[in-house]
């Protein structure tokens, strides 16, 4: 590394070792700082490249006191190509709602304190939906920076989690919701 | 407020002589800019000349051809900065073309400005391949280390170097030689331009596991800026510098990276026998160049020379320029590449 500040095209192409050093060292992101906006996400994993599924948004909301969110169905591509969203009967996709809330030390999502949880055991997924076993950890890694978030996805599969990939967030639009 | 010095750029049309520029005149120097009358005429993308950018930049845009002494007497005149680019870069040409350009020409327009007398900064565009092919135990490749060209491009480019240091030694002038690895950037057609556009063409993108070597890497801006930095500092200058980010990107990163700015599939395939197929490669390229060259007089398709930089550990230390004070534009070349790579694509050159 070059000692530089982080940025998105960094962390969304450097290795697992960097990102969990990234990771842990990050701060809580601010819930105010993330309602209301969508944000371009890129998974690092290669195999999501191989499922069509490296690019997509992740939106957050207010739902009352509460902070949910979902994610944005995006056409393949790589991290050159704009972030265009799929569009169905005129409206994006969306899909994958989550809860969202500062992880709790007292629950089986526990590994990274310093983390919001992003929790897709939420009520408006469908009992059927496979993203329910989904919980993803996301910090921001630069203090000065609101608009740039890493996040680490776990399968939750009964007492075990296994790990999919890391994810990098960055602001790009308004919520749609 | 004095005005500024009248620079010469050579080989101004070509991809590094364009940026070279572009640069100077965002500064505010006078340019003339010089290259062949071919190359004055209009752009052209295949051959990697951009003489528009010249004529934008509002330098005097002077024909001349280096090898040709009495052409240089015009564009010499008044000139107090050098930055002298022009040189064939073809590893498959004869060693008399390259001689006759690289040392010869240097050689010319040396003894040109020289007759003037107006000289005060010569910076040349010397080659980070003069080092030779390194072994484990050379790197970083420094500077005060000898020169050891592996091949006749480079040879030409070392004999070239030695020239316009003897010559500013003998007179005192502040010189440079600038020793670039690979460049890539806008306009970039050749060498980092080749790079870019094959790695960005490969779907899936696939490497031996084992290609572990690193890849150096420089920005045209950063060469460009280093050139116009050297050149401003002065007294303080002397003798060749290496130009290279700090990154150590090995080869399955990088293809890696390429997939991940396109969307392509990233596949790492089993090791190869590498010295197996520089020894069976190059002998196969250096029979299609021969035939190429010698017998059918075409251009070859392939340059048998650099089937010997296959996975071929580089890496430089870039500690002397920083020393100067040069900051680099990009340190990591990361989103140089993506920028240049989305240049391509928007000019339509992918």
């Amino acid at each position: 590394m070059t000692g530089d500040k982080l940025d998105y095209l960094t962390l969304a192409t450097s290795s697992n070792d960097f990102l969990e050093r990234v990771l842990r060292e990050g701060i809580q992101p601010d819930a105010e700082k993330l309602a209301g906006w969508e944000f371009r996400g890129f998974n690092t994993l290669t195999l999501t490249t191989l499922l069509g599924f490296p690019k997509f948004k992740k939106g957050f909301y207010r739902d009352g006191a509460d902070l949910r969110g979902y994610n944005v169905k995006i056409k393949p591509g790589g991290l050159a190509d704009p972030w265009i969203d799929v569009v169905k009967n005129g409206k994006s996709v969306k899909h994958g709602f989550y809860d969202v809330y500062p992880v709790r030390a007292e629950e089986r999502d526990n590994l990274y304190p310093n983390s919001l949880l992003l929790n897709y055991a939420s009520r408006r997924n469908p009992a059927w939906d496979p993203s329910r076993v989904l919980r993803d950890y996301l910090v921001q890694p630069d203090p000065d920076n609101p608009d740039l978030y890493l996040g680490k996805a776990y399968l939750a599969l009964g007492p075990r989690r296994i790990f999919v990939s890391f994810f990098v967030l960055e602001r790009e639009n308004e919520s749609t919701l | 407020m004095s005005e500024k010095p009248l620079c010469l750029v050579t080989g101004a049309c070509g991809f590094m002589g364009s940026h070279m520029v572009e640069l100077l005149a965002e500064n505010g120097y006078r340019v003339r800019a010089t290259d062949l009358p071919a190359a004055c005429e209009g752009d052209d993308r295949q051959r990697g000349l951009f003489p528009s950018v010249a004529r934008k930049a509002g330098a005097e845009l002077v024909a001349a051809d280096l090898t040709d002494p009495a052409s240089l007497e015009q564009v010499c005149e008044g000139v107090q900065w050098v930055f002298h680019i022009a040189g064939l870069f073809k590893y498959s040409a004869t060693w008399e073309a390259l001689q006759a350009v690289n040392q010869g020409g240097t050689r010319n327009l040396l003894g040109a400005l020289d007759r003037k007398g107006d000289l005060q900064r010569f910076i040349m565009w010397g080659a980070g391949g003069v080092y030779g092919l390194p072994t484990a135990d050379m790197l970083p490749l420094r500077e005060d280390m000898p020169t050891n060209p592996p091949n006749d491009y480079l040879r030409s480019k070392d004999l070239a170097e030695k020239e316009v240091m003897e010559f500013c030694d003998k007179h005192d002038l502040p010189h440079a030689v600038l020793r670039p690895t690979t460049v890539y950037g806008p306009r970039a057609v050749y060498g980092g331009g080749q790079l870019v556009m094959g790695m960005a063409k490969m779907n899936p993108a696939l490497v031996p596991a084992n290609f572990t070597a690193r890849v150096p890497f420089i920005h045209v801006r950063d060469v460009v800026g280093a050139a116009l930095h050297l050149a401003e500092q002065g007294n303080g200058i002397s003798g060749p510098y290496n130009v290279n980010d700090d990154s150590q990107m090995t080869q399955v990163e990088l293809v890696r990276f390429f997939a991940q700015l396109t969307g392509h599939l990233f596949v790492k395939l089993p090791p190869v026998p590498v010295d197996l197929i520089r020894s069976g490669v190059g002998k196969v390229a250096t029979w299609v160049q021969y035939l190429a060259r010698d017998v059918l007089h075409t251009a070859s398709p392939i340059e048998a020379d650099t089937i010997q930089y296959l996975n071929r550990d580089f890496t430089y230390s870039n500690e002397k320029l920083k020393a100067t004070g040069y900051r680099f534009v990009y340190p990591d070349p990361r989103p140089g590449l993506r920028d240049t790579l989305q240049w391509y694509r928007q000019e339509g050159w992918l």
